[in-house]
């Protein structure tokens, strides 16, 4: 069985290491053809533009440049360098040639993918590389403490003759904590204020019963094995030396295996005092097992999504994953329902929820005034001004408090 | 899907080609397109068309007038093409005509604002034989638009994959 799983693990190590040396091609050929097709400095023809030796028939009574005397500086000085479409003889010439290569490329890619997606890494293999590597030893500490604390949860909410919602919230944060400990294991970009939103309010519950103290006691755990890193916004620092991908796409693919191997590992069942229970037929087998029911997890944060506009593969930027964190501990404090939610998240890019909140904007607008943070991050843009990104980083961090 | 990839970058050579052929056997004439706005001394929103190959914003400019004694020329753009094939070239400014033969190496005109006169000019190169422009800007577009399809394809077969597939295995 050790040996099975061990050669599983390699398999899919394998696999995902692969797909990144593929991707990594693949990007290269994607630069070059958008080097190829875009104006830029080192672009022959500005050479051209050059005008050294012409006839100049004026003349000039500070030095200013006339015909006859214009510098390279000069034409590149001129020239707003904003994604001019050029096509470029000699790069065509040099990268077109390379055609074949990058369509074998692509074929393998689309190959290793619908492969990968089928491959599992069992969770007992994975533990027992990541305690086997120093400096990964602790986020495996992290996600057994976390896994064995979540089952104790799980089993507790199952035997429950009602949900309590601490309870779900206490899921909640150990699910986030989790997250994060994958998120700095496969150098993915996460989000430390969600949890410690949702962890705020669990504390702030006032109630004397047993059932919130233990919440609380597994919160507070739960926010003492999230991750060992304490930097804000992005993780992924000691995965560099296990196994790195390069590309932001084939860490989402590595995330996307260590959450299956972890599901996977859910769904053979936690022990009970009664024996094995299956939590995957009661619906808890999957990370945020409740997120359809009421609490805001968005497509963009399960789902792969390259952005158009930046030519490149793309993952949420800072400004969409604090609009993200905010909705979603909106959600999960009541202030806002999963359709609210979904419809402020799809405001900036989908044109009929904007018409909608638009139309029905006097209704809406009481949320805004108590949660401007939210309206600003809704309504920024690339080309908003300086002053508005100081706003939201400054209402950003009197709300967290951290 | 792969199948569809290859559509694309061979229907972008193909294109080239016919362009390529369509001005062998008719000759269009080279049209240059500068337009801007001019307030008091100030040059701005400028667009600089090469024909349908290359078009650009120019940056901003202070300009300088024409005083007694002195004709300071205020650039705009140089334009390189081969004298040979063009000999001469349609320069269209904010919508007025011009045909001018590029030997001279310039082209220049007048702006009258009020009483302030400023001398402005194109200047032209000649790149002789060397090709410069091989296709048209809607061309070279198209493969740029075609490179974004190919990476939402890419997201889509990621997406599917993890959607379909890996529950399938797990259960």
């Amino acid at each position: 069985m050790n040996s099975w799983c061990r050669s599983k693990r390699r398999e899919v190590v394998q696999e995902v290491s692969n797909i990144d040396k593929l991707l990594l091609e693949h990007r290269r050929w994607h630069q070059g053809v958008l080097q190829m097709c875009r104006l830029d400095e080192n672009s022959a023809v500005v050479d051209d533009m050059v005008c050294k030796n012409a006839l100049s028939l004026m003349t000039d009574w500070e030095d200013t440049k006339v015909h006859g005397s214009i510098s390279r500086q000069d034409v590149l000085d001129s020239i707003v360098w904003d994604k001019v479409t050029f096509l470029q003889i000699k790069r065509m010439d040099a990268l077109w040639p390379q055609q074949a290569m990058h369509l074998k490329t692509l074929e393998e890619l689309y190959f290793g993918i619908q492969k990968v997606a089928t491959m599992f890494i069992p969770f007992p293999s994975l533990l027992a590389k990541m305690a086997s590597c120093k400096h990964l030893e602790s986020l495996a500490e992290n996600m057994a403490i976390l896994n064995d604390v979540r089952g104790q949860l799980v089993l507790y909410i199952l035997g429950g003759s009602s949900t309590s919602k601490i309870c779900h919230m206490a899921l909640c944060c150990v699910d986030l904590c989790l997250e994060h400990n994958i998120d700095a294991l496969c150098g993915t970009p996460g989000h430390m204020h969600d949890v410690c939103l949702v962890h705020k309010q669990i504390m702030a519950t006032q109630s004397d019963t047993q059932e919130v103290a233990w919440c609380k006691t597994i919160s507070a755990l739960a926010m003492q094995n999230r991750t060992q890193f304490s930097n804000q916004h992005h993780f992924g620092i000691t995965l560099r030396r296990f196994r790195p991908p390069q590309t932001s796409i084939c860490r989402a693919i590595w995330k996307r295996q260590v959450v299956a191997s972890l599901e996977n590992h859910w769904e053979n069942g936690v022990v009970g005092s009664n024996g094995r229970i299956d939590i995957a037929k009661v619906g808890y087998g999957t990370l945020f097992p409740y997120k359809n029911e009421y609490l805001f997890v968005p497509e963009s944060h399960s789902h792969f999504i390259f952005g158009i506009a930046s030519e490149d593969m793309y993952e949420e930027d800072q400004l969409r994953a604090m609009l993200r964190t905010i909705l979603f501990a909106m959600t999960a404090s009541n202030v806002l329902n999963i359709q609210q939610a979904n419809l402020f998240w799809n405001c900036q890019t989908d044109g009929a929820d904007r018409n909608y909140i638009h139309r029905n904007w006097t209704s809406m607008e009481s949320i805004f005034q108590t949660h401007y943070l939210m309206y600003l991050l809704m309504t920024v843009t690339p080309h908003s001004p300086e002053t508005t990104l100081h706003q939201i980083e400054e209402l950003w961090t009197s709300m967290c408090g951290e | 899907m792969l199948q569809l990839q290859m559509g694309t970058d061979v229907g972008f050579i193909t294109r080239i080609r016919m362009e390529e052929i369509s001005q062998s056997q008719h000759k269009a004439p080279f049209v240059i397109k500068i337009n801007y706005q001019l307030v008091g001394a100030f040059f701005h929103k400028a667009t600089v068309h090469i024909a349908d190959h290359l078009e650009y914003k120019r940056r901003d400019m202070g300009l300088k007038k024409v005083c007694d004694g002195s004709r300071p020329c205020n650039w705009i753009a140089t334009i390189p093409l081969c004298f040979r094939d063009h000999p001469t070239v349609h320069v269209i400014v904010n919508g007025q005509h011009n045909v001018h033969n590029v030997d001279t190496g310039f082209f220049e005109y007048h702006e009258v604002q009020g009483a302030d006169d400023f001398c402005m000019c194109v200047t032209f190169h000649d790149t002789a034989a060397t090709q410069r422009y091989r296709a048209k800007t809607t061309t070279t577009q198209e493969l740029i638009e075609s490179l974004q399809k190919q990476s939402a394809r890419l997201e889509n077969l990621l997406n599917k994959s993890y959607e379909l597939v890996v529950p399938q295995q797990k259960t």
